[in-house]
């Protein structure tokens, strides 16, 4: 991959959430790098904490307070070491956001218009400018009578329309980040496909980097240049997109592959994986895998960390370490 | 829009006219008689058959219920037995100082609330939302008339700074009227308002628990901007009705403040009537009632469509 | 209503408490030197010449209008627009009375017999309470201007005591109907019709009152301008108007904080026996109460000391019998047959052959101007239980009690009541065949009847007494109610107030009232 410093490098990055269960570790030592231009798959079952991470290495987590350690480059600067104005200043302009469910990512008392200009106008864009780029977005993203659309309400909009002015919202300031937490996972096939590409394009139009958080390989495979596999708060895999789904290094990652139809089109949920994930409330050291693991020993009760397994590759198996 | 009013209004009508059966019905149900009550213990029998004559209480029901509803209809809610006064003159003196007392309240109780539910909420967990809760649960448990009571006794007999109760009317002296208003409204307000605090902070922390809100504060929005633009329009939409409907009841009268602050208001006039078995003034007041209730409704509607694009159509 | 009354009462003890240690009397509203406002509990629904029945009413009728004779302060007799007291034949049939001629009405007219008659006729043929006088009363005529004669059909000195704060003489042809216009009504225009030392300049029906004095008042002008009557319908928030400065004169405050409040400093008040009385009739004409026993077991239950001194804070002065202890017709070894002995009311209870008690059920009225009434019936009934007496409290309103009453559908009925008078009028009205509550009391006994006529022929109390005695005696003997005390009338008012003191009749007199 690339020398030079990457656009946004993730170290040691762990967080803890009290819920009503107790106290769980959504993230675990969690460290990755994304270089510019570079998109980075997160995948992993519900529940593994891939979300958690993903919001928590912008710090976009709350509470704030739930990041226990780690460092978060991002161009150069520690986002831990920032307050809230300064992070405030990144937002939109360095570091946007798409997430889930349009429905409920829009604000359902205000029109579309002014959700998307109000992003450009909080970075000191003239009205007029910022109304012209929002219009400009809803053109690029194909959405038809775009004028009008932006005097509605998100509830008069269909969920494939929200999900574009979702993504128009992300790129109102051309972002150098983008997190996309499961952007299309709400929506149905013929239109997330689309809205897939029309996606892609725009971010190499942009250049921008992107933390593409999915548990659809297929997704993955078709816009990812690295994936990273997330198992109970750890990363357990992550190397180029293309080798690690042709030759797991992980059985973790090798049971997901599995678990995919084979050739039937991947676009549904992960079908599942004998057994069930670990509680993240309740997580001892040694391979939080090992329970489910048809291969498990006396050594996965060991602690597993990442280690290099190949070019560009890294595994937390002992296995494949060996 | 002009169909969505005039639908309104003629179910308005329709409530109304059901209602004002029910009134008829239900005043002369309760236990015991008008000329008795009239006329004290000390009436013999055939005194109390002339004064129900007087009264046109020896007429049929159906008979009385269509004098009644006639008189109603132009304006005229027939005389009151205990005043000898036309209950609607009587409904004009009194319902001003109860939709004053209930104005000024419904404006402390939204003074103290819309604040408080929004930085308890935005707060959460911390001292100053535990303070807000606290004096929320302090404002709920303690009875009015006691709340009422004490302010008399600091502000009037202790301090002397304010009136110990009484009515003046706007008309008479803004000044002057508003030193008698405050005392009662702020003991109704602030009773009102930990009320509608709590309704307003759970609805806030359900608000800014939602995407929405963190897809904005992702895009920059300011802290400020989210709790009190984006979240608090969304909080007023569920917290709205609380408000309207304890609206209503503040309309209906509130007695114990009434009496408690002597204001001559719809409560006490409602109560004593009721105790005299004054049934045009009873049915005249309670039909009151049932119209203020329809006409919240109906504003409560119109605000809702106000603050709220998804009813809009 | 009544629980918050009971909670309010409590606070505003305690807040008394602090009153007497050095909360002065607040800054006082700037009150015109020449105006006395008074504040009345009650509904002033009108001033009218003749529907008075309480406190509110009889203060607003009292300053606008004069009777023949009035009720003085100890509730005997004296006279108003008569020139004395009127001369009785030996029958106690035919009263002459004699009139000032000095009187005018508020209109300037001068009132002459002819106004006295045209009003008794009147109020005789529409007044709401005629019915007790029209029993008595053959017929009013005139004998010249000034003289006017009065015949009876059976001797009855009570029923001036009514007359004298009732029917109130208004100029001939004012058109006083009962149901139709208010007092305020004959007020308006030229039809002023009262010749009292006040007349009326504003009034707002439940809510106040204001008169001016009347200049040509045939008792000389009153020392004070203009009175105001305010109406504050709960008793504590009296108590701090009186203390803020805003109220003269209160008709009510707490009991409990009565005593307290007159001897701050900057405060006055004084308290006396009335014409009213709290008692609890019982049906003798139903069981268990148609068995004397039964009667008087409960009369000897009862600790009145206790309910008057600590529900009533002694406001209500204890006695077993209508009389109170201070009056001319009290009879202490008659009393000493009802009162507390629960040794005795065991007996009774034996003697009734039900030696481990009985139960009944008591209506007790509320909400009443007597807040208390709940309070005090539910330690009638910790009483009644030490003897095996079970109390059953049902709780209602006046008027649907007074409609039990009158279907007969009744035990026994708690409950304070106001009267003209209690020799001259309560003894006829509950007991006596033609008495109007006797009608539902259920009580007959002719020698009681035969004593009470007797003793309604005279106007002195010495001549009273052979006929009240054995009205007393039967009463001790058939118990027909159970008698707890007489109500206090009690009045609270600001030190620089004088002209002013509490009443046998209960009414509010302001029509003596000034500053200094």
């Amino acid at each position: 991959m690339l020398e030079s410093e990457p656009l946004f490098r993730v170290r040691n990055l762990t967080t803890r959430l009290n819920t009503e269960a107790g106290a769980i570790v959504p993230s675990d030592s969690v460290s990755f790098d994304i270089a510019a231009g570079e998109v980075l798959g997160l995948v992993g079952e519900s529940g593994s904490g891939k979300s958690v991470t993903a919001r928590a290495s912008v710090r976009l987590q709350k509470p704030d307070d739930a990041i226990k350690a780690g460092e978060l480059w991002f161009a150069g600067r520690d986002l831990r070491r920032l307050d809230a104005a300064q992070l405030r200043e990144l937002r939109a302009s360095e570091i946007a956001m798409i997430v889930q469910d349009p429905a409920a990512a829009l604000n359902p008392v205000m029109t579309v218009g002014a959700q998307l200009t109000r992003v450009a106008r909080e970075k000191g864009m003239s009205e007029q400018d910022a109304a012209a780029r929002a219009l400009e977005l809803l053109v690029q993203l194909r959405i038809a009578d775009p004028t009008r659309r932006l005097a509605a309400y998100p509830h008069e909009l269909s969920g494939g329309m929200r999900q574009r002015v979702l993504i128009a919202l992300a790129l109102m300031c051309k972002p150098k980040l983008l997190i996309a937490d499961e952007p299309t996972t709400a929506l149905d096939v013929t239109v997330e496909a689309d809205i897939l590409s029309l996606l892609d394009a725009l971010r190499r139009d942009l250049g921008m980097a992107m933390l593409l958080i999915s548990h659809n390989l297929s997704v993955v495979a078709r816009l990812c240049d690295r994936v990273a596999v997330m198992y109970a708060g750890r990363l357990v895999e992550i190397g180029p997109t293309p080798s690690v789904l042709a030759d797991p290094r992980h059985p973790y990652t090798a049971a997901l592959l599995a678990s995919v139809p084979r050739g039937a089109k991947a676009d549904g949920p992960l079908p599942a994986i004998p057994g069930e994930p670990p509680d993240l409330a309740r997580l001892a050291p040694g391979c939080g895998f090992r329970a489910r693991c048809a291969q498990a020993g006396p050594e996965c009760e060991k602690p597993q960390t990442l280690q290099q397994v190949g070019d560009g590759r890294f595994s937390a198996c002992w296995r494949a370490i060996a | 829009m002009i169909g969505f009013l005039a639908g309104r209004a003629a179910s308005l009508a329709l409530v109304l006219f059901g209602a004002s059966i029910l009134i008829f019905l239900v005043v002369r149900a309760l236990p015991g008689d008008p000329a008795v009550a009239l006329m004290t213990q000390n009436a013999t029998p055939e005194m109390i058959a002339e004064m129900r004559r007087t009264l046109g209480l020896e007429r049929g029901l159906p008979t009385q219920f269509a004098l009644w509803l006639g008189g109603a209809l132009g304006g005229d809610l027939g005389r009151s037995f205990m005043f000898s006064m036309d209950v609607s003159a009587l409904i004009g003196e009194r319902f001003p100082v109860t939709l004053h007392l209930a104005l000024t309240s419904l404006a402390i109780a939204l003074a103290i609330a819309i604040p408080t539910g929004v930085l308890a909420a935005a707060n959460k967990g911390k001292a100053l939302d535990h303070l807000c809760r606290v004096v929320a649960m302090v404002g709920i448990s303690m009875p009015v008339f006691w709340q009422g009571l004490l302010m008399i006794l600091l502000f009037a007999v202790t301090l002397g700074w304010l009136p110990p109760g009484g009515y003046v009317s706007p008309a008479s002296g803004l000044g002057d009227s508003f030193a008698h208003i405050l005392l009662p409204s702020v003991a109704l307000g602030t009773a009102y308002a930990a009320t509608v605090m709590r309704m307003l902070r759970a609805s806030m922390l359900d608000v800014l628990g939602r995407e929405h809100i963190a897809v904005a504060r992702a895009h920059g929005i300011p802290e400020r901007t989210l709790v009190w633009r984006d979240a608090l329009h969304n909080a007023a939409i569920p917290t709205l009705t609380a408000v309207g409907f304890s609206f209503g009841y503040l309309l209906a009268g509130a007695v114990l403040t009434e009496v408690i602050f002597n204001l001559p208001g719809m409560g006490r006039l409602l109560y004593e009537s009721i105790l005299a078995r004054d049934y045009p003034l009873v049915q005249g007041l309670v039909l009151l009632n049932v119209a203020v209730f329809v006409a919240i409704n109906f504003a409560m509607d119109a605000l809702y469509v106000a603050l709220d694009p998804r009813i809009r159509r | 209503m009544s629980k918050s009354n009971l909670g309010r009462r409590e606070f505003l003890g305690a807040a008394a408490g602090a009153a007497a240690a050095g909360v002065l009397p607040g800054a006082a509203t700037a009150q015109n030197r020449n105006t006395v406002t008074a504040s009345l509990l009650g509904n002033l629904p009108n001033i009218h010449p003749w529907h008075v029945g309480n406190v509110e009413t009889a203060a607003a009728n009292l300053l606008v209008y004069s009777n023949l004779l009035k009720v003085g302060p100890d509730g005997t007799m004296v006279p108003d627009v008569a020139a004395s007291l009127p001369t009785i034949s030996a029958d106690g049939l035919n009263y002459t009375f004699e009139l000032r001629r000095d009187v005018r009405f508020h209109n300037g007219d001068r009132l002459t017999s002819e106004d006295v008659v045209y009003s008794y006729d009147q109020y005789l043929s529409t007044a709401r309470r005629r019915g007790n006088l029209r029993r008595f009363i053959k017929n009013v005529t005139k004998d010249g201007d000034y003289v006017v004669k009065v015949e009876l059909v059976e001797p009855w000195v009570g029923w001036m005591q009514l007359m004298g704060y009732e029917a109130a003489i208004v100029r001939r042809g004012s058109d006083v109907v009962n149901e139709g216009p208010t007092g305020e009504n004959l007020y308006r225009g030229s039809r002023m019709a009262g010749s009292g030392p006040y007349i009326p300049t504003n009034f707002q029906a439940d809510v106040s009152a204001e008169f001016e004095a009347n200049p040509d008042y045939f008792g000389g002008k009153p020392a004070t301008q203009t009175i105001k009557l305010l109406r504050i319908p709960d008793a504590a928030t009296q108590l701090a108007n009186l203390r803020t400065g805003t109220v003269d004169i209160i008709s009510n405050c707490p009991p409990k904080d009565f005593a307290a409040m007159a001897r701050t400093p900057g405060f006055a008040g004084a308290s006396r026996p009335s014409a009213g009385i709290f008692y609890m009739p019982m049906n003798t004409a139903k069981a268990p109460f148609d068995n004397v026993h039964l009667r008087r077991a409960v009369s000897c239950a009862i600790d009145r000391d206790y309910i008057c001194d600590e529900i009533y804070s002694g406001l209500v002065t204890p006695s077993a019998l209508p009389a109170a202890p201070t009056e001319f017709w009290y009879d202490a070894t008659l009393a000493k047959q009802l009162a507390y002995d629960p040794d005795r009311a065991r007996f009774h209870l034996r003697e009734a052959g039900m030696p481990r008690g009985f139960a009944f059920e008591a209506i007790v009225p509320a909400p009443s101007a007597y807040v208390e009434a709940r309070e005090a019936a539910i330690v009638m009934q910790a009483n009644l239980a030490d003897v095996g007496i079970r109390m059953n409290i049902r709780q209602t309103d006046f008027v649907s009690m007074y409609r039990s009453a009158q279907n007969g559908d009744w035990q026994a009925f708690p409950h304070p009541s106001m009267q003209s008078s209690i020799e001259g009028y309560l003894i006829w009205n509950n007991y006596h065949k033609d008495g109007n509550q006797a009608r539902w009391m259920g009580y007959r006994n002719a020698d009681f009847e035969a004593a009470t006529m007797d003793s309604f022929r005279y106007l002195e109390n010495a001549r009273k007494m052979p006929g009240l005695q054995r009205v007393s005696k039967i009463l001790v003997e058939d118990c027909p109610a159970l008698w707890i005390g007489r109500l206090n009338a009690y009045h609270l008012w600001r030190a620089d107030i004088s002209g002013f003191a509490p009443r046998y009749s209960h009414f509010m007199d302001l029509t003596q009232v000034k500053r200094g």
